[in-house]
C-alpha cells in the first residue's frame, strides 16, 4: 500500500466513525424522546393500528439525519480524492485504484442505499407540501420511497459488487 | 381499566408518594399527558393494554420532569404565548362578524378548534421534543386557526413567527402530532397550511 492510499483509510476511517457517532447521537436521543425507541418497540406499535403507522414518518426522520449526515462526510473527503487529479494524475489514479477493491465497493453499496433513501425521502417530503399530503398518504409515499429504494440498491449493487464476485 | 385507575391504584396500594396530574378525567383539561409504552396519551382516555403483564410509563417528552409523571408545562405554554394565541379584532367593527356554517373558512377552522392544551403533540414531535427551536405543533396548529379567521386582524404578526427560526420549517412531517392528538386534531394539516399561507401573503 502506498502512502497517499494510507492518508486515504486513515482520513476513511475517520468518516465512518464520525457516520458511527453521528448514528449513536441520534439514535440515543430517538429513545429519550419517544419512550424508549427501540426498534422492537416501534414495530409492535406500527402493527397495532394505521394511526401507530406515523411511527414509520418517525424512523424515516432518523434515517433521513443519518444518511444525509453520512453522505455529506464522504462528500468531504471526495472532494479531497477526486482533486488529487489536479496535483498529479498518477497520485489520482494510485488512490483510486482503492475503491476498486472488495471493502470499499461494499461500502459502495451503503452509500448507493443512503443516496437513493435521502433523495427520495426528500422528494416526499416535498410531495408532501406541493401536493399538501396528509398522514395516510405520505405513509403510502413512504412506503414507496422504501420499496424504490430497495430495488435501486439491489440492482446497483449487482453492478457495483459484478467484478469482485 | 384506564392509566389513570391504575395509576390511582398504584398511589392508594403501593406507593403513595408516586406523582401524576389530572383533573378533570374526560379528555378536557390535558392535564394527564404521559407515554404509554412511548406514545404519548391522556392516562384518563386510554385503556390499560390487556395483552401484557408490564408496561412502561414515561413522563412527556421534551419538558423538563418535575417528579414521576410531573412535567414542567412552563416551556410549552411560552412557545404557545409567541403565536399571540387570541383572537386580535379588526379596529372599528361595529356589526357583528358573519361567518356561514358551510364556509371554507368555518370548516377549516372547525376541524382544529378543539385543542386542550394537553401538549401530546409536542412529546410525540421528533423536533420539539428533542429540544430543537420549534415552536411545535400545537401553537402552530393555534396559529393556523387564527390567520384562517376574516375576523382576526394579526395575522401578520403570527406569519411572521411561523416564518421564523422556530417555525414551520422546522417541521419535518414526523406527523406524531397528528397521530397521537387525542382530540383527533390535525397538526400537521395547519403547518402545511401556515406554509402555505407564508408563500401567499
Ligand atoms: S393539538 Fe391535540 S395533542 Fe396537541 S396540545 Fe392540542 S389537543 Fe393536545
Ligand atoms: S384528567 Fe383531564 S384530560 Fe385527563
Amino acid at each position: 500500500m502506498s502512502a497517499a492510499q494510507g492518508v486515504f483509510l486513515g482520513a476513511f476511517t475517520v468518516v465512518v466513525l464520525a457516520v458511527v457517532g453521528f448514528a449513536a447521537v441520534v439514535l440515543v436521543s430517538a429513545r429519550r424522546i419517544d419512550g424508549g425507541g427501540f426498534v422492537g418497540v416501534a414495530l409492535r406499535r406500527m402493527a397495532r393500528s394505521r394511526r401507530e403507522r406515523a411511527e414509520a414518518a418517525r424512523w424515516a426522520f432518523y434515517a433521513h439525519r443519518i444518511s444525509g449526515f453520512g453522505i455529506f462526510a464522504f462528500l468531504c473527503l471526495h472532494v479531497v480524492d477526486v482533486s488529487l487529479y489536479a496535483v498529479s494524475p498518477s497520485l489520482y489514479d494510485d488512490v483510486h485504484a482503492l475503491y476498486g477493491t472488495a471493502p470499499m465497493r461494499v461500502f459502495e453499496c451503503a452509500l448507493l442505499v443512503a443516496i437513493c433513501f435521502h433523495t427520495l425521502n426528500g422528494l416526499r417530503l416535498l410531495a408532501v407540501d406541493v401536493a399538501d399530503l396528509g398522514l395516510t398518504a405520505s405513509l403510502r409515499l413512504l412506503g414507496g420511497v422504501a420499496s424504490l429504494t430497495v430495488v435501486a440498491a439491489v440492482a446497483g449493487s449487482a453492478v457495483i459488487l459484478g467484478p469482485v464476485t | 381499566m384506564m392509566v389513570l385507575d391504575l395509576l390511582l391504584a398504584i398511589q392508594r396500594e403501593h406507593d403513595a408518594c408516586i406523582g401524576f396530574r389530572f383533573s378533570c378525567r374526560v379528555a378536557m383539561c390535558g392535564t394527564c399527558t404521559l407515554r404509554l409504552d412511548g406514545r404519548s396519551v391522556l392516562a384518563c382516555q386510554t385503556p390499560v393494554p390487556q395483552d401484557r403483564d408490564t408496561v412502561r410509563l414515561d413522563p412527556v417528552a421534551g419538558l423538563p420532569v418535575l417528579r414521576d409523571l410531573v412535567v414542567d408545562t412552563a416551556p410549552f405554554w411560552r412557545e404557545w404565548a409567541k403565536v399571540t394565541p387570541y383572537l386580535v379584532p379588526h379596529d372599528g367593527l361595529t356589526e357583528p362578524a358573519v361567518v356561514t356554517p358551510d364556509s371554507d373558512e368555518r370548516r377549516l377552522i372547525d376541524a382544529s378548534l378543539d385543542c386542550i392544551g394537553c401538549a401530546a403533540c409536542y412529546s410525540s414531535c421528533a423536533v420539539a421534543a428533542g429540544s430543537r427551536d420549534f415552536v411545535g405543533p400545537a401553537a402552530l396548529n393555534r396559529a393556523m386557526v387564527l390567520v384562517a379567521d376574516s375576523r382576526d386582524a394579526a395575522a401578520e404578526q403570527r406569519l411572521a413567527v411561523a416564518d421564523g427560526a422556530g417555525g414551520v420549517d422546522r417541521c419535518h412531517y414526523v406527523y406524531g402530532c397528528s397521530a397521537v392528538c387525542p382530540k383527533g386534531l390535525d397538526p400537521a394539516a395547519a403547518i402545511r397550511y401556515l406554509r402555505k399561507s407564508r408563500l401567499k401573503s
